[in-house]
């Protein structure tokens, strides 16, 4: 058997499995989120756990995520549509006539006469800004500039079309990601190729990764959003609870911020973590230096987003989702807006209820199972959907010990906040919480190793085919 | 940490199967080893528990076990128990695979499914009874022809998880690795094809999947605690459900044999009876049906038809000439391979396909000879399957139609995988094993 090389407690060889390094879960500067000199698997092992998962994930979740049916196309994904709009020059999208976007335009108005800012006119969730009668994407970039960056290939390839990915580009770029990183992050955060694969496997089928993946399928730009900022927050934790290298938490930010703009706030325990040093393993030092890398870094992330708000909106901090409910007054999220806001303490009350605490709703029951109902589109609590969660709470004597831990938490703490503050509670999301996806792999790689050893190995077992069964009648 | 070898692959405080690193001899042939430490109940139930969960998500979809319905139409086991109720034997209407024999049409099926469907008709007339002396409207007549879906999945399906859980248990000692064989052995094998299409009321699959519980009985009753009445009752389930599955008394002859000289007297005529009432009751059905025992009637089941396997059928049902055909479809018939905008996707013969290709846990049963071998139970249990696979070998059809497996597999699947089940565990096995569990899961969920 393995021997393992154990320098921490008694507590770490209680969460660690005999059989697996651990992480140490040490005092203030430690860097203590990698295995620490214990076994190094082999490749070979590494390989064949990679491979159970994925054969694990096409029996599990395969048939819910239809990978040959993927298609991404700019009439579907305002990020799409962007993206062509910049190839041709323009900043604002056309307008949408007859089930497809009409690139003939100067002007709705002056083509159609009739009411602008019928939003049956546009993509869904795009901005009609009224000042100027143009219609704007809202979302974040990421989609718009992959778009932009592949229509090279995409022009060689589908005969100088742009309006659509490559289904294998599509997949390679939004799907492969999610098991690669996360079955690497998993297994550099516990250290065992087996626990990464059964985690990973959970966050993708027992979170609301999974609905948002069978959203992607479709090529809706919320749902591509959701699974591409999962990525970027797994590399930017893998960064920050292992090496520190700063530069892949930076990419990794930057991939979350362009997906999903309330992660942005990540860069402050990022920035916090540049500067007091934890890398040498004794107590924390400045280093005004990479503090400084960081604050550039952090710049050129934002940059670009208030640069593209400027231009379209005349103003770098309006990011332009109070144009999105034009024409769209009476819609509940539209009501929710017009009367407070899109921001607003009024929501935290009723966003905590549904991320924390609504109950699924029950749908059909059969001897084939139970189907989740879709009469509660606002969310479901995550604590309910994915009990996995519940290991940030019961290890938070074991990750507190970890500065890195207590200053990414903290920070999802900030992105919480900021996301009950929001006029939506996640709608259109039935059975689910896919706001949740904005801190849940941040929290899931916090409590990695503490996931195992005796008790704890039956608990998380029990959380995961919980969560696995459950997500399963979701979608 | 455990440093015993016999546990290798299975971590003590976790229950994932992961494969040890150390190498680790061969746990002794024949039963697992005594220095296992024994489980708790709780884990055993949670393994279970962990088992249904794969099982539900995997399955499910394809099993559908709320669609399952069985009716006389389609059904002629149950169509032979409404024609009993009606104080006949023949049938009133000709379907598939039925023997047509002086103008009169008959069920030429194993009797398992009858009497079980005589039984839940019966249970569902004194439910009527007793809901009228209780004063409850009855449910809608149109129900009246139909097998009670509750039954036929609690009958049928069910039992197949837990048979299958407890024998894979008792083989390798440990819950864990039972339940992943198990689900290797549901999901990766024809059973789940059978699941699929036993949902429409096909007897043959309805059949095959009532033999694997008998079969999982035979083979957990001698390799586990040595429990005669549980491999006869084992027995008769099997061979009344699938005809050939008999030859498996050979190893129960045995272990009433050898087991225990003072109760050697009382162990045979035991197996003696069990033997007499498994062969006993299709062979008087035949006579009452077909007028010989020896007859039973699967040469009538061909009669009008024109298609090949007709014509096989009439020339012989059993002949060594068909040995070579069944022969490449049992082994080495391969399904050929589509790849297209919709991914990859198998081309498959109707006939069958090798079950070492399908099913590649099994060649464990080769690579492990010398170790079962070397245990006699095993031994005689393995070589009490050599009859069927003659009979099959033999048989007059490949099995057709089964696309992209071979179902007659499964006569003799459930007792190689107990043998073999130990063999799986240690070192690289764990892996081999892993990787070949994988595999057929893969490629079952892709054909069914």
């Amino acid at each position: 058997m393995i021997e393992q090389q154990t320098d921490g407690g008694p507590e770490q060889a209680d969460a660690c499995d005999a059989t697996n390094p651990s992480p140490t879960p040490g005092r203030d500067g430690a860097p203590a989120s990698q295995p620490q000199g214990g076994p190094v698997e082999s490749r070979w092992r590494m390989l064949g756990c990679f491979l159970l998962m994925l054969a694990a994930m096409q029996l599990t979740i395969g048939p819910k995520l239809l990978l040959s049916q993927w298609e991404l196309l700019a009439d579907q994904d305002a990020g799409v549509a962007e993206g062509e709009a910049w190839l041709k020059g323009r900043l604002d999208l056309p307008p949408f006539i007859g089930g497809a976007l009409d690139w003939d335009y100067p002007s709705l108005v002056l083509r159609a006469g009739e009411n602008a800012g019928d939003p049956s006119h546009r993509l869904h969730d795009t901005a009609f800004f009224t000042p100027t009668g143009k219609i704007y994407n809202v979302f974040p970039p990421l989609v718009s500039i992959l778009t932009v960056l592949l229509s090279p290939l995409h022009r060689l390839l589908l005969g100088d079309q742009v309006h659509m990915w490559l289904q294998t580009s599509f997949l390679l770029l939004v799907f492969w990601p999610l098991p690669i990183v996360g079955f690497l992050v998993f297994r550099r955060r516990t250290g065992d190729s087996a626990w990464a694969a059964l985690l990973t496997l959970a966050w993708m089928g027992g979170t609301a990764v999974l609905p948002t993946l069978a959203q992607a399928r479709h090529g809706y730009l919320g749902g591509v959003d959701h699974v591409l900022s999962q990525v970027g927050l797994l590399i930017l934790a893998a960064d920050l609870l292992g090496k520190q290298r700063i530069w892949p938490g930076l990419i990794g930010l930057l991939i979350s911020t362009y997906t999903r703009q309330m992660t942005f706030l990540y860069g402050i325990p990022l920035l916090w973590i540049a500067l007091r040093d934890v890398r040498s393993g004794g107590l924390p030092r400045w280093n005004v230096r990479r503090f400084l890398f960081c604050g550039a870094g952090l710049a050129v992330i934002a940059a670009p987003l208030l640069s593209l708000n400027y231009l379209k909106f005349g103003n770098p901090l309006d990011f332009g989702y109070s144009y999105i409910y034009e024409g769209r007054e009476d819609e509940p999220m539209g009501r929710r807006f017009r009367e407070h806001g899109t921001f607003s303490t009024h929501f935290i009350k009723e966003n905590l209820y549904y991320m924390h605490a609504a109950p699924p709703r029950i749908g059909e029951i059969t001897a084939a199972g139970v189907q989740i109902s879709d009469d509660n589109p606002h969310s479901t609590s995550l604590w309910i959907t994915t009990p996995l969660a519940f290991w940030v709470l019961l290890s938070v004597g074991s990750w507190w010990r970890e500065l890195n831990c207590r200053l990414l938490m903290m920070g999802s703490l900030l992105v919480m906040a900021g996301l009950v503050c929001y006029h939506s509670p996640g709608y259109w999301a039935a059975g689910y919480c896919r706001f949740a996806l904005d801190f849940l792999p941040i929290w899931l790689l916090v409590a990695a190793p503490f996931t195992r050893g005796g008790w704890r190995t039956w608990m998380t077992l029990g959380c995961v085919a919980w969560s696995l069964l459950y997500f399963q009648a979701v979608v | 940490m455990s440093e015993d070898p016999s546990v290798a692959g299975v971590s003590s405080g976790s229950l994932t199967p992961t494969p040890d690193l150390s190498p680790a001899p061969p746990p002794a042939a024949g039963r697992p080893s005594s220095k296992l430490s024994p489980e708790t109940g709780w884990r055993r139930a949670g393994c279970f528990i962990l088992l249904l969960v794969a099982l539900h998500v995997v399955v499910g979809p394809k099993a559908r076990l709320s669609e399952w319905r069985v009716d006389a139409t389609v059904n002629p086991s149950f169509a032979e128990a409404t024609a009993w109720r009606s104080g006949r034997l023949d049938l009133d209407e000709r379907m598939h695979d039925t023997a047509l024999i002086g103008g009169r049409i008959y069920n030429v099926y194993p009797p398992l499914f009858t009497f079980i469907s005589y039984a839940a008709l019966a249970g569902r007339d004194l439910n009527l009874w007793v809901m009228g002396r209780m004063g409850i409207e009855p449910p809608d007549a149109s129900d009246a022809v139909s097998f009670p879906t509750s039954w036929l999945v609690g009958l049928v399906a069910l039992p197949l998880v837990a048979m299958g859980f407890w024998a894979l248990g008792r083989a390798t000692g440990r819950s864990a690795w039972a339940a992943l064989l198990c689900f290797g052995w549901i999901a990766g094998t024809p059973v789940i094809a059978c699941l699929a299409t036993a949902r429409g009321g096909s007897i043959n699959h309805i059949n095959h999947l009532l033999s694997q519980t008998g079969l999982m009985l035979i083979a957990a009753a001698l390799l586990g605690r040595r429990r005669l009445a549980l491999a006869l009752v084992g027995l008769i389930i099997a061979v009344w459900s699938r005809p050939l599955t008999v030859a498996f008394v050979l190893p129960i002859l045995w272990a009433a044999w050898r087991w225990d000289a003072s109760l050697r007297q009382r162990r045979l005529i035991a197996a003696a009876a069990a033997l007499v009432l498994a062969i006993g009751a299709p062979m008087t059905l035949n006579g009452l049906k077909f007028g010989s025992p020896f007859e039973t009637g699967y040469a009538y089941i061909y009669a009008e038809r024109t298609d090949e396997l007709a014509e096989r059928g009439r020339t012989s049902l059993f002949s060594p000439s068909y040995a070579k055909r069944n022969a490449w479809y049992m082994n080495l018939e391969m399904p050929g391979w589509e790849v297209g905008s919709f991914g990859i996707r198998p081309v498959l013969d109707s006939h069958g396909a090798g079950i070492w290709f399908t099913t590649p846990l099994l060649l464990f049963a080769i690579f492990g000879v010398r170790h079962w071998w070397a245990d006699r139970t095993r031994r005689w249990l393995m070589l009490g399957s050599l009859p069927v696979i003659v009979g099959i070998l033999c048989y007059h059809n490949t099995g057709y139609v089964q696309p992209g497996y071979y179902r007659f597999v499964l006569d003799f699947l459930p007792i190689w995988l107990v043998v073999i089940a130990p063999l799986t565990v240690g070192d690289v096995r764990s892996r081999l094993a892993l990787g070949a569990v994988a595999w057929s899961a893969l490629y079952f969920n892709l054909i069914t």
